[in-house]
């Protein structure tokens, strides 16, 4: 080898080196003067929880759930206020309406009936076992039964509906096919002068007056005023009765509640109330109008495509939005609940309050466990005693039956629930934090950083906390769980999000009622639920045995 | 370790001492009374009534009075049932709770080490496998999930056992058995699982490779040299475990309709009867105590290598 190729290959090695160097971050060399490659601590976390399968499904599906939850808002759910009320009870269906499952129930239960009176021809033995299924409390076995074999006797002219029979189910077909829900939205009313458009509600009361003539068909306004005066009357007299229900009132004792009453909401306040009144009048007009002009439109034979969006006019200077479609035509995958609720939109809604309550609860539990945990490690002696022995008597008491006397006593709203919860679930969090700051305070860089002339708290939460942060995410991670599980088991009691809002604890809790005949009720929120759990418990394991591989044969 | 017993019963005074006043005082300071019902009381009966219950005097005499009654063993009065005082409640219905818990504790201790022994000896083996999925999904599953499922499957869809009910209410012994079941499942699953990893541990110790070089049994040497050290974290375990099932019991007896004081204290919070509130309260955290005491004495008792200080 030539002396410049020897030449040329150093200098190619040397650079190749400082290209390695550069690589490792410190350029830390080991005995062989080889580059070691920095590894961070989250790094080599994510490399070996990528290699736990069980760890990494749980984490996609608590990803799915969050961005679901996340997504409610836009997602093609039947929200809260759409329910339709005769839609209660369907069962879970993918490919049948409303409509289908309606006409579905009101036959078998025209032919149980027909079974019991005798007209729905059945072998004795057939007979024997309906009357079985009924002593078992098994109803949905008998009319899904009385439904088959009606359809089959009906099929082959065997069986005849009587006339009341025949009309009811002409009617149920009729509105099957026939019935529209229209939906109005943003109502505003458009000054003809300027051609401005205001909202209804912030029209003054003679103007609103004057629209609400119109819309009556041009009647007289001063009319128009005395009924709205005769309508707040009478409100202000049901909301004096409801509220006197106990003590029997006579007439006049009534008028003069009613006056004081008035007195005390003032000129403006009975003014506001008209105000509403009129306001809830015209959108109950317009509906009406709506309603029945689409229903002649359909008789018409106009084609309408449903469901329909529009931008309309009526009364000459109102503008709105409506939207129409066909009432039974709604599909509920997992079926309804009592109030005719669409079941996943309300486990969606609900999961969403829960996993909220998860995470906040935890972020709130962790901030008081950090703070006191890091006081008593930090600062050792008396401050350490103290805290610890608080500590210890807490951990002494049954906290779940003080949560339950606190929820039932301070009424049960959302913020009590937090509060309730973040203030027994600290302990823990605490314990760990001063082991591990006790085990880190001694170290050199926390000196170094002392004799540079940092305090406590800086000392404590640039230092301290960061590094005992590995600990706390893996405990935070098997930490929400159990608050889902917490707030789910007060929910269950009823004691925990109250109606109209739910969580997964209080449709279980709901769904005790009637299991046997509405079964699905109860069996999504508890599926959809234990799986999120599951994946929770699954990935904080995972991540557990990810920041500390020696954990793996522990609990 | 007479001195031991005696520092840990000494402690418990002051610990029982804080549970009574706190939840004294916490029902008291909520807004609302017992006696506010739906209909508004006269102002002299409810005077009355308050004077016969001594709550118009001020409060720290009437809890100088609660504490004097709890050392002389009376709860007092319940405010809501007129005709019963709280002793008569907890004596009848603690018994019920009382059954429950320690048939659901027995079951899950059982069978809790049974799997967990089983999975550590067969490891990484389909039994082992088979074993840690069902604890996995008895952690997974909470308790008032598992109560209606078993209750609409084993007894109204398959009707092998009744759906609720208490055989000493008069129905059958078969009762018992879906409340407890339900009851012990998650703490069956912490049980195996803590069984298992401390079996694991153990079996790798050397006195137990010097067994095993000995020529003993591998019988012997599970079930007299290996299970009685791993069975230690176990019995440190049955403290907490204890407090669950206490509090587990609420969901339980409210849905298998089990007569038993998880019941009353729902129903106690609701309707502000403070005494019945305090008392089962009170009852509670004593079982609870006493369990934590007990496991702590049994456990230095198993372990010679704790010291009593």
């Amino acid at each position: 080898m030539k002396f410049t190729d020897r030449f040329k290959k150093q200098i190619h090695d040397r650079e190749e080196m400082h290209k390695l160097n550069k690589a490792g971050r410190n350029g830390a060399k080991n005995e062989f003067n080889q580059t070691v490659q920095g590894n961070s601590l989250s790094k080599d976390a994510w490399r070996r929880l990528r290699k736990n399968k069980a760890a990494v499904v749980g984490m996609c599906v608590v990803i799915l759930y969050a961005i679901i939850s996340l997504c409610a808002g836009i997602l093609p759910i039947y929200s809260y206020e759409e329910i339709i009320i005769d839609h209660q009870y369907l069962p879970p269906s993918l490919t049948k309406t409303a409509g289908e499952l309606m006409l579905k129930r009101q036959l078998s239960e025209m032919y149980a009936t027909s079974w019991r009176q005798g007209r729905l021809s059945v072998t004795e033995e057939e007979d024997a076992m309906l009357n079985n299924w009924i002593t078992l409390d098994d109803t949905n076995k008998v009319w899904n039964w009385c439904y088959e074999e009606g359809e089959k006797q009906r099929a082959a002219g065997t069986y005849v509906f009587s006339a009341s029979e025949q009309k009811k189910y002409d009617r149920l077909q009729d509105s099957i096919k026939n019935d529209i829900q229209v939906t109005i939205n943003s109502v505003r009313w458009v000054n003809p002068e300027n051609g401005k458009s205001y909202k209804l509600d912030n029209l003054d009361y003679d103007t609103l007056v004057s629209i609400y003539a119109k819309a009556l068909g041009g009647i007289d306004e001063q009319k128009v005023r005395t009924s709205l005066e005769t309508g707040v009357n009478s409100q202000i007299q049901t909301e004096v009765k409801t509220k006197n229900s106990e003590s029997e009132l006579t007439a006049e004792d009534i008028q003069s509640l009613v006056a004081m009453e008035k007195d005390s909401l003032g000129e403006d306040g009975v003014q506001a109330k008209e105000k509403s009144l009129a306001v809830d009048n015209i959108n109950v007009l317009i509906q009406n109008a709506m309603t029945k002009q689409i229903k002649q439109e359909i008789k018409a034979g106009t084609n309408k495509e449903f469901p329909y969006k529009d931008t309309e006019t009526l009364f000459d200077d109102i503008n709105f939005k409506v939207e129409a479609s066909l009432k039974n035509s709604r599909r509920y995958i997992l079926g309804t609940d009592n109030l005719g609720r669409d079941l996943l939109s309300r486990i969606i809604y609900g999961g969403r309050i829960s996993i909220l309550i998860g995470i906040v609860g935890t972020i709130t539990s962790l901030f008081i466990g950090i703070i006191m945990g890091s006081l008593a490690g930090y600062f050792g002696g008396r401050v350490d005693y103290y805290i610890m022995r608080f500590v210890d008597v807490l951990y002494g008491l049954p906290y779940m039956l003080l949560v339950i006397i606190c929820m039932a006593i301070f009424g049960t709203n959302i913020l009590n629930l937090f509060f309730a919860l973040a203030m027994v679930s600290w302990l823990t969090i605490a314990r760990m934090v001063r082991g591990q700051i006790m085990s880190l305070k001694n170290q050199e860089y926390i000196e170094a950083a002392r004799s540079m002339g940092a305090g406590g708290w800086r000392i404590i939460f640039r230092h301290l906390v960061p590094n005992s942060l590995s600990v706390i995410i893996v405990y935070s991670t098997l930490r929400v769980p159990e608050f889902i599980m917490q707030e789910s088991f007060l929910s269950f009691l009823g004691l925990g999000v109250q109606a109209p809002l739910a969580s997964w604890g209080s449709l279980i809790g709901d769904s005790t009622q009637g299991m046997t005949k509405y079964p699905w009720r109860l069996v999504y929120p508890a599926i959809v639920m234990t799986l999120f759990l599951f994946s929770m418990n699954f990935f904080g394991d995972g991540l557990r045995d990810a920041f500390d591989p020696q954990s793996k044969n522990m609990l | 370790m007479a001195k031991y017993v005696i520092k840990r019963l000494l402690g418990i005074i002051p610990t029982m001492f804080i549970i009574i006043t706190l939840s004294f005082f916490i029902v008291r300071v909520a807004p609302g009374g017992p006696f506010d019902g739906e209909k508004v009381l006269p102002e002299v009966v409810k005077r009355n009534i308050e004077a016969k219950y001594h709550m118009d005097e001020p409060l720290l005499k009437q809890y100088g009075r609660y504490i004097l009654g709890i050392l002389e063993g009376d709860l007092g009065p319940s405010y809501k049932y007129k005709d019963h005082d709280v002793n008569y409640f907890i004596g009848n219905s603690l018994p019920n709770s009382m059954i429950l818990g320690t048939i659901a504790m027995c079951l899950a201790v059982l069978f809790g080490v049974t799997f967990g022994i089983l999975a550590a000896v067969n490891q990484n083996s389909w039994v082992d496998y088979l074993s840690m999925g069902l604890a996995v999904i008895g952690i997974s599953i909470p308790l008032f999930v598992i109560c209606p499922v078993l209750q609409l499957v084993f007894a109204m869809k398959l009707h092998w056992l009744p759906t609720s009910g208490w055989f000493k209410s008069g129905d059958s012994w078969a009762t018992v058995v879906l409340p407890s079941v339900a009851l012990s499942f998650s703490y069956f699953a912490n049980i195996a699982r803590l069984m298992r990893s401390s079996m694991l541990e153990t079996l790798r110790s050397d006195y137990i490779r010097t067994a095993k070089a000995k020529g003993m049994k591998r019988s012997t040497i599970i079930f007299k040299h290996a299970m009685k050290g791993a069975l230690l974290p176990i019995v440190s375990y049955l403290g907490p475990a204890f407090a669950g099932i206490i509090t587990g019991s609420v969901v339980v007896e409210q849905v298998f309709r089990v007569p038993g004081l998880g019941k009353f204290f729902v129903q106690s919070s609701f309707n502000r009867d403070y005494t019945l509130i305090v008392g089962v309260v009170l009852v509670y955290s004593m079982i609870l105590v006493a369990m934590n005491f007990i496991v702590d004495v049994v456990y230095s008792f198993l372990d010679p290598r704790i010291s009593y200080q």
